[in-house]
């Protein structure tokens, strides 16, 4: 069996709110193969953002553990977890978090300028990257002059700009239509099918079915 | 890539940014122009002094170094002795004195200088020369009694101030019209040779205001002043360092001034650019929990911030420095009509010095004001930032 590219054991999250703590997850098991493609399902308030982001190494379990890469996360320095999150994982958010003042291209090239890509390799990517979620034609439009569909595509090409091996991606067709999001969620199959991990969460059940796996997580419980 | 990003978020808000850049410069133009004005008139009389080559200046003791109201009996005696010296030049006394001075369209009270031949550079003739052999008339004196070269003016020593009338008078013919060193504005001044006016005020024993000394090239002027002081007790003895050590005593407070408008001025760029840069960087926490998200360090996030605030402060050094020299002009001229203030004398002088020391305040200023931002952006927790953006 190969190892996982992310595995949480036993893993707790709480919060403190007004003094009192709040328990986020409860407890989450999980294991995601890679190249495997996992949704994790849920109402509102269950937890599965908070999963996502333990399973991103954005945040720490507050009891248990979380293996990232085969590494645990709260051995690790911040510094470390931002490398990993730089090179082996890609981010897309419901939002899509572009920065506004770049344009597609730029969006999708910060992640290599961080990673210190040569400019040559950066130019032959980003094309491709761009050809790959069908949106050439826009790489000098800035985020305000594109469509909601059309900047969670740039968002996927800039999860993707640094080859990572796992996706993560947090309601990534919650601001959009169910046409568009159903898109969306071909284009995350299409990554899968490059061999990349996929774990998304969402409450669309349509969406989620694109996925191999499908978890329920209730009250910060798996079940 | 930080670099990139802090250009593109400045440029994001472009009336904000340029607000705050107009906000910088002014506090910047004023920074410059306190820079000027702190030691500017210090170095103005010290490029004067130096300028004229006299490096030592020596006076009877008690006295201040630029007072002509004692007199030093025996100085050319004295003058003579210090002029054998080694690494002296030139030594000659200097007689300072009130004259009045007659001519066609009235009489007028005039600054008198009587000086030896050797003494250059003090006055300057319209022909260019800079000597004194006859009697000098400036300008200002010689549109006042209505003279010009070759007439003849009746000089005399005092005015009677029962009958008004003038005691010891001669005629003496204007060999000149020329320029003094530091003139006060609007001063009247004549200059005639040191026997000439020493015969007119009916002085005995060669005495004199003070002494100038020009040292010769490499010589030591402190080594002179310490060699004057032991050989004449009664003489106290400055060089230029000196004079302008007094100098520095009695305008203290225009360093003060100086000092409580950089503190203010620094205080606003402060003020400016991290008012600025944490509205900026609140109303982005979310995009700046992405960027950590997609792989930025938490270090180059603060360095993202603390960035855009030194691209405020570049962008705003060389207006500053371009503002303040244009305002200097007229606060200079405001500064220069004070009375008793010499012509030659500037209290805004710019210098390399005021310049460096310019541009690296505004640099630190425009960094410490990004500091409580980029320390907010720095320290966002990803995942909460994360949640409540989505919220």
């Amino acid at each position: 069996m190969s190892a996982p590219v992310v595995e949480l054991r036993d893993a707790a999250r709480l919060y403190q709110l007004d003094g009192a703590p709040v328990a986020a997850l409860r407890g989450v098991t999980l294991r995601v193969e890679a190249g495997e493609f996992v949704a994790i399902v849920g109402p509102s308030g269950s937890g599965k953002s908070t999963l996502l982001h333990l399973m991103g190494g954005v945040d720490l379990p507050t009891s248990g553990e979380v293996r990232l890469f085969g590494d645990v996360t709260h051995r690790l320095s911040d510094a470390a977890l931002t490398a990993v999150r730089l090179r082996r994982l890609g981010f897309v958010f419901q939002r899509f978090f572009l920065l506004p003042m770049l344009t597609a291209e730029e969006n999708i090239i910060l992640p290599m300028l961080e990673a210190g890509v040569p400019p040559a390799e950066r130019a032959r990517r980003v094309s491709e990257l761009l050809e790959y979620v069908g949106l050439t034609h826009r790489r000098r439009h800035v985020p305000g002059q594109l469509s909601g569909g059309e900047m969670q595509r740039i968002a996927v090409a800039r999860a993707l700009a640094n080859a990572p091996s796992l996706l993560l991606a947090d309601e990534p067709t919650g601001e959009l239509d169910q046409q568009t999001g159903q898109e969306i969620g071909r284009l995350l199959q299409r990554v899968h099918g490059a061999g990349v991990a996929v774990v998304m969460v969402t409450h669309n059940a349509d969406i989620a079915a694109l996925a191999d796996r499908m978890l329920v997580l209730r009250d910060g419980r798996l079940t | 890539m930080v670099w990139f990003l802090a250009r593109k978020n400045l440029r994001r808000a472009a009336s904000r940014t340029i607000l705050v850049v107009a906000g910088v410069t002014v506090a910047g133009a004023l920074l410059f122009d306190m820079s000027m004005l702190g030691g500017g008139l210090e170095r103005s009389f010290g490029s004067a002094l130096g300028r004229l080559g006299y490096d030592v200046r020596v006076v009877l003791k008690g006295t201040l170094p630029l007072s002509t109201d004692a007199l030093l009996p025996g100085a050319q005696t004295i003058a003579r002795r210090i002029a054998a010296h080694p690494g002296v030049g030139l030594a000659s006394p200097v007689l300072a004195t009130n004259l009045y001075v007659e001519g066609p369209a009235g009489r007028s009270a005039a600054v008198t200088f009587g000086l030896r031949p050797e003494v250059r550079g003090i006055i300057r003739q319209e022909s260019g020369r800079d000597t004194v052999d006859g009697l000098v008339v400036n300008r200002e004196l010689a549109q006042r009694i209505g003279v010009s070269t070759g007439d003849t003016v009746q000089v005399s020593s005092r005015i009677s101030p029962q009958t008004g009338r003038p005691g010891r008078t001669t005629a003496m013919r204007v060999q000149a019209i020329g320029e003094f060193a530091f003139d006060l504005k609007a001063q009247r001044t004549i200059a005639m040779p040191l026997g000439d006016l020493q015969d007119l005020l009916g002085l005995d024993g060669e005495p004199a205001s003070f002494i100038v000394v020009k040292t010769e090239p490499g010589a030591d002027a402190e080594s002179i002043v310490r060699w004057v002081a032991a050989e004449w007790p009664t003489l106290d003895a400055f060089s230029i360092t000196g004079l302008l050590e007094q100098v520095h005593r009695q305008l203290r407070y225009f360093e003060h001034f100086s000092t409580i408008l950089t503190g203010i001025s620094l205080l606003v760029a402060f003020l400016l650019i991290g008012t600025v840069l944490t509205l900026s960087v609140g109303e982005r926490l979310g995009e700046l929990a992405a960027l950590r998200a997609v792989g930025l360090s938490r270090s180059r996030v603060v360095l993202l911030v603390l960035l855009e605030g030194a691209v405020v402060s570049a962008v705003s050094t060389p207006m500053a420095l371009a503002v303040g020299a244009v305002i200097s002009h007229p606060l200079d001229a405001i500064l220069r009509a004070t009375p008793g203030i010499p012509q030659d004398l500037h209290f805004f002088v710019a210098s390399p010095a005021a310049v460096i020391r310019t541009v690296l305040l505004l640099t630190v200023t425009g960094t410490l004001g990004a500091a409580h931002p980029a320390w907010i952006a720095g320290r966002l927790s990803i995942a909460a930032t994360l949640h409540q953006e989505v919220q």
